[in-house]
């Protein structure tokens, strides 16, 4: 290697001298004959091939010059100050709790992730720094995740992800920026359904406004989804426009707006249905018993029907006629034949499997109770369906049903059933509605749950029979029993895990996944660090 | 002792174990799970009837387990590991079982072994004979080595000249059989390091409208190193360790502690990147003496799931000896016997970083002395993250005096990373340490100037 230090007096063009060079070097020196850059002090003795490598030293010398006089872009003085990131104004979640939020973007128990968002916001608590880009990246392409992050990004993840375009959706769901029209004017269809529901919760008269607006420009399957967002703070204020749209040629867009409509007080809708209905189902009442009389509508479906909502077909009901007077039935307040009647919901239904439109009866009332949330007869319904065994007419929206109930109110129906079959088989009736009660478990529930789960744990031969059954409901307990009720599973069986077989992974995955839980619900009481 | 997620899973070489490991480290499967300052212990209910007994040694840290896996730590030490990280509070039993003093004895009595071994091995007079000559075989075997080495290097000059007789425009017509020929001979010639420096060329082409500057760039130095080869003999003691080393002749670790100075220090680790490759695991380990001031770089393989031979742990203190090897600028070294000293719990950025002046003025010292530089340790206060139309920069505001300017440093890292950066600096200027390419820094870790719990 050369070691004669470059004289003062050279003139070094490094910047020119390479460009030259490089110009030679693409062409090649068989092409070339521009001659190249000399460095002094780096001259090589002549030879066949001394321009060759002379231009090779050359780019050797030049490439270490040029690394060693880099010099950093100037930056022009207009873009100095970049914004700064306001001062915090919540505590951030403490060390474990940064470390399960970690966990939680590492995808363990993806499920829990949206909940523990809520409830960190609930709690005023921020995620810390170091993790806000995890979660950014992690949220973005889950739109249902965006709402819950954006709450909890505090000041600094609120000024990053404005900054980052990717991210700038994701605020965009929180409620900050309410006032964005452009998203309103030209926004996806998402977008817009978006801001429609943050303008509908807190001022519902210029959410219509704009929708009814906007309405008329838009294909049928917008303006059913668009539509739905009245769903939010309904009110009566919404009948003309409902009316208006009842009278659309999309059915789509007539059966949005259709229960929608029904649900509200004093809506002419509903009178008519009821002048409809009334007289085909009759109560006849003697002296020992009562009977239910029902008839099918005499007439054929025409135009007026559908002024009402009624489809000519709907395949809910079988038969054209029994559609008819099933759509009737499943739009009325099933409240109001109980009164009509002054019969109990229980009373009713006994009555209506005596007939021999049981079927549709009950799956009308059923999807009725559920537009009307009718918690009285969603009880009754499902008393009745899992009351004893009897040969079922029809099958039920059980789930639906169940979703109108608490989980006290569901817990005092599934009890005595439980109660009256204590022990575990792929058959027992209490196992379908026990998997249909939802999160908080009333902590006499999970006791009782647990007790037969014992018991059932203790006879190991017989595991696989209810393998699949039992694992299920393990996997539905995750989910709802309450993170505090994490010793009451936990004590009585993970003595039991050891010896499990089939059921050793789903039992300690809801052992971990409590125990998870109540981390999660440790770590919003932790101070931060 | 409390132990970081970061930190424990920096112990945990495979991905797949790691990822198996999440899945144990929750409490349904173990019991009688507990810990003393130096040991933690359980038992890991598995597939088999007996549950594997799983201990961890915190002091190397080093790990056992009952179960067959040969790959250490096995799952069942990772997960354990991790619970130690995440629930201490988990691991309550207090009192070492048997099993785990048996284990604990015999590992003390081979590190015994190990550090009387030295002292021990005499060597009787009548194997000097013997010695001599296997000396005189080994003194052969290596004018051998260099008498091949220098006909490859001679090849490269050759095949070098004829790329820039044809043009580096021609080059991007090449198949991959003209360079990867080229770097076989260089192998089957003992010259590995050249042979990676020719394997990478192709890859220039797709980095960027600039790629011949780059090519040029890669074949100048390539051919400075070449010459500096061939006239070998003519060199100081340092550069032609270092000429050695970059053409591929590797120095094994005993020999660099041997004929290298040992330099005692309490070390912190900035940073560690791990690099995967096959099954091939590269783990590259910045250090700095806390005294000296000094920074080292310790590359470490694992291949298939083995441990590394040290244990370092990012922003892990180690009191002991680093030997360097030697060279023009000497970066790279061996860990001797270091003592792990727990971690630093400080938050905070490590005093002594540079503004970016100083930096560049450091780094064309460090060239002037070792043209074939890779990288620089960097260690850089006041620059802020800033996304600029090219990419990420550390932006330095001007300061006060009328003569200066603000400038940018280019940040050599992917998007997120950047992002990342910009989340802790929250617009206000960060420490930042990486690796300065003469180009650009490839950042390895920042710390904001105010912590962010003292954030009001």
């Amino acid at each position: 290697m050369p070691t004669t230090p470059p004289t003062p007096e050279t003139a070094l063009r490094p910047g020119a001298d390479w460009q030259r060079l490089l110009h030679v070097a693409l062409l090649g020196t068989r092409q070339s004959t521009d001659p190249l850059p000399t460095l002094s002090g780096f001259a090589l003795p002549e030879t066949p091939d001394h321009r060759e490598k002379q231009a090779l030293l050359t780019a050797g010398v030049l490439t270490a010059v040029r690394k060693a006089g880099y010099q950093p872009p100037m930056v022009a003085p207009a873009t100095l100050l970049p914004p700064v990131a306001t001062p915090e104004t919540q505590a951030a979640l403490g060390p474990s709790g940064a470390q399960l939020l970690q966990q939680l973007l590492d995808g363990q128990y993806p499920e829990l992730l949206p909940e523990f968002l809520a409830t960190l916001a609930e709690h005023q608590r921020r995620v810390p720094h170091h993790l806000l880009v995890r979660l950014l990246d992690y949220a973005r392409a889950r739109p249902t995740l965006h709402r819950p992050t954006a709450a909890v990004l505090g000041q600094r993840g609120a000024w990053l992800a404005a900054q980052n375009p990717a991210w700038q959706t994701l605020l965009a769901a929180s409620e900050q920026l309410p006032d964005d029209t452009a998203t309103w004017e030209t926004g996806t269809i998402r977008q817009r359904i978006l801001y429609l529901e943050v303008q509908r919760r807190h001022n519902p008269a210029h959410a219509r406004e704009l929708l009814a607006a906007m309405l008329p420009q838009e294909p049928a399957k917008h303006q059913a989804q668009l539509l739905e967002t009245l769903q939010e703070q309904l009110s009566t204020d919404d009948m003309p426009l409902l009316e208006q749209y009842l009278a659309s040629r999309s059915k789509e867009v007539r059966q949005t707006v259709l229960p929608l409509l029904v649900r509200l007080p004093g809506n002419a809708l509903q009178e008519r249905l009821w002048q409809r209905a009334e007289p085909l189902a009759r109560l006849k009442s003697s002296l020992l018993s009562k009977k239910l009389l029902v008839e099918l509508p005499t007439t054929e479906w025409d135009k007026t029907w559908l002024s009402d909502g009624i489809e000519q077909k709907d395949s809910r009901f079988q038969g054209e006629k029994a559609a008819l007077l099933g759509q009737v039935l499943a739009l009325l307040p099933p409240q109001r034949w109980a009164t009509h009647w002054n019969l109990s919901p229980g009373k009713i239904l006994d009555l209506a499997a005596d007939t021999e439109w049981a079927t549709l009866l009950l799956t009308a009332w059923a999807e009725a109770a559920i537009v009307h949330q009718a918690t009285a007869w969603a009880t009754a319904l499902l008393e009745w369906w899992y009351e004893r065994p009897r040969k079922h007419p029809a099958t039920l929206p059980v789930a639906n049903l169940a979703r109108l109930l608490s989980p006290a109110r569901l817990t005092e129906l599934v009890l005595p059933l439980l109660n009256a079959a204590p022990h575990f088989s792929t058959d027992v009736r209490w196992l379908p509605l026990l998997q249909l009660v939802p999160a908080p478990w009333p902590e006499h529930l999970t006791r009782r749950v647990v007790e037969v789960l014992r018991d059932a744990l203790r006879k190991p031969a017989e595991l696989y029979r209810i393998q699949y059954v039992a694992s299920q409901l393990l996997d539905h307990m995750a989910r709802v029993v309450p993170a505090a009720q994490y010793a009451l599973c936990a004590e009585p069986l993970q003595p039991l895990l050891q010896d499990a077989p089939y059921l050793h992974n789903s039992l300690a995955r809801l052992l971990n996944t409590l125990h998870f839980r109540q981390q999660l619900a440790e770590a919003l009481h932790e101070p931060p660090e | 002792m409390t132990w970081t997620e970061e930190q424990a899973r920096a112990l945990i070489t495979d991905a797949g174990t790691l990822k198996r490991g999440q899945e144990l480290a929750a409490p349904a499967k173990w019991q009688n799970l507990g810990r003393t300052d130096t040991a933690a212990w359980g038992e890991c209910k598995g597939s088999g009837s007996k549950p594997y007994q799983t201990g961890i040694d915190l002091t190397e840290p080093a790990f056992k387990c009952s179960c067959p896996s040969r790959v250490f730590p096995c799952k069942h030490g990772a997960g354990l590991l991790l619970l130690l990280a995440r629930q201490p509070q988990l691991l309550s039993g207090p009192t070492p079982p048997a099993w785990l003093h048996d284990w604990l004895d015999k590992r003390q009595q081979t590190q015994e072994k190990k550090t009387s071994k030295p002292t021990a091995a005499a060597q009787p007079a009548d194997l000097a004979a013997t010695e001599a000559t296997a000396e005189a075989a080994r003194q052969k075997r290596e004018a051998q080595r260099h008498t091949r080495m220098q006909r490859g290097a001679q090849e490269l000059e050759t095949w070098l000249v004829d790329v820039v007789r044809a043009g580096l425009a021609a080059t991007n017509q090449q198949p991959r059989s003209f360079w990867e020929n080229q770097a076989a001979r260089l192998v089957d010639n003992q010259l590995p390091g050249l042979a990676t420096v020719v394997r990478e060329l192709p890859g220039l082409r797709y980095q960027g409208a600039d790629w011949p500057a780059r090519l040029l760039a890669r074949l100048g130095e390539l051919y400075l190193l070449v010459r500096a080869f061939q006239r070998l003999p003519e060199l100081s003691e340092d550069a032609r360790q270092e000429v050695l080393q970059q053409v591929g002749m590797t120095l094994k670790k005993e020999d660099v502690q041997a004929t290298q100075p040992a330099v005692a220090d309490a070390w912190l680790v900035l940073a560690q990147a791990t690099t995967e490759e096959e099954r091939l695991v590269v783990r590259r380990s910045w250090l700095r003496g806390q005294q000296t001031g000094r920074f080292a770089l310790v590359v470490e393989f694992s291949f298939g799931g083995q441990p590394f031979a040290t244990p370092l742990v990012p922003g892990g203190r180690y009191a002991g000896e680093l030997t360097f090897y030697p060279g023009l600028v000497p970066l790279r070294a061996v860990p001797g016997q270091l003592a792990f000293q727990g971690l630093s719990a400080e938050p905070f950025a490590p005093a002594g970083g540079h503004g970016p002046s100083q930096l560049l003025g450091e780094y064309a010292n460090a060239l002037a002395g070792h043209p074939w530089l890779r990288e620089w340790p960097a260690l850089l206060s006041g620059g802020v993250p800033t996304l600029v139309a090219d990419g990420w920069v550390l932006r330095f505001p001007a300061p006060p005096a009328p003569s200066e300017q603000a400038l940018d440093l280019p940040l050599r890292c992917d998007d997120l990373f950047g992002w990342e950066l910009r989340a802790m600096s929250g617009g206000a200027p960060l420490t930042v340490f990486g690796e300065w390419t003469g180009q650009g820094l490839r950042p390895l870790v920042g710390w904001p100037e105010v912590v962010e719990s003292q954030l009001a």
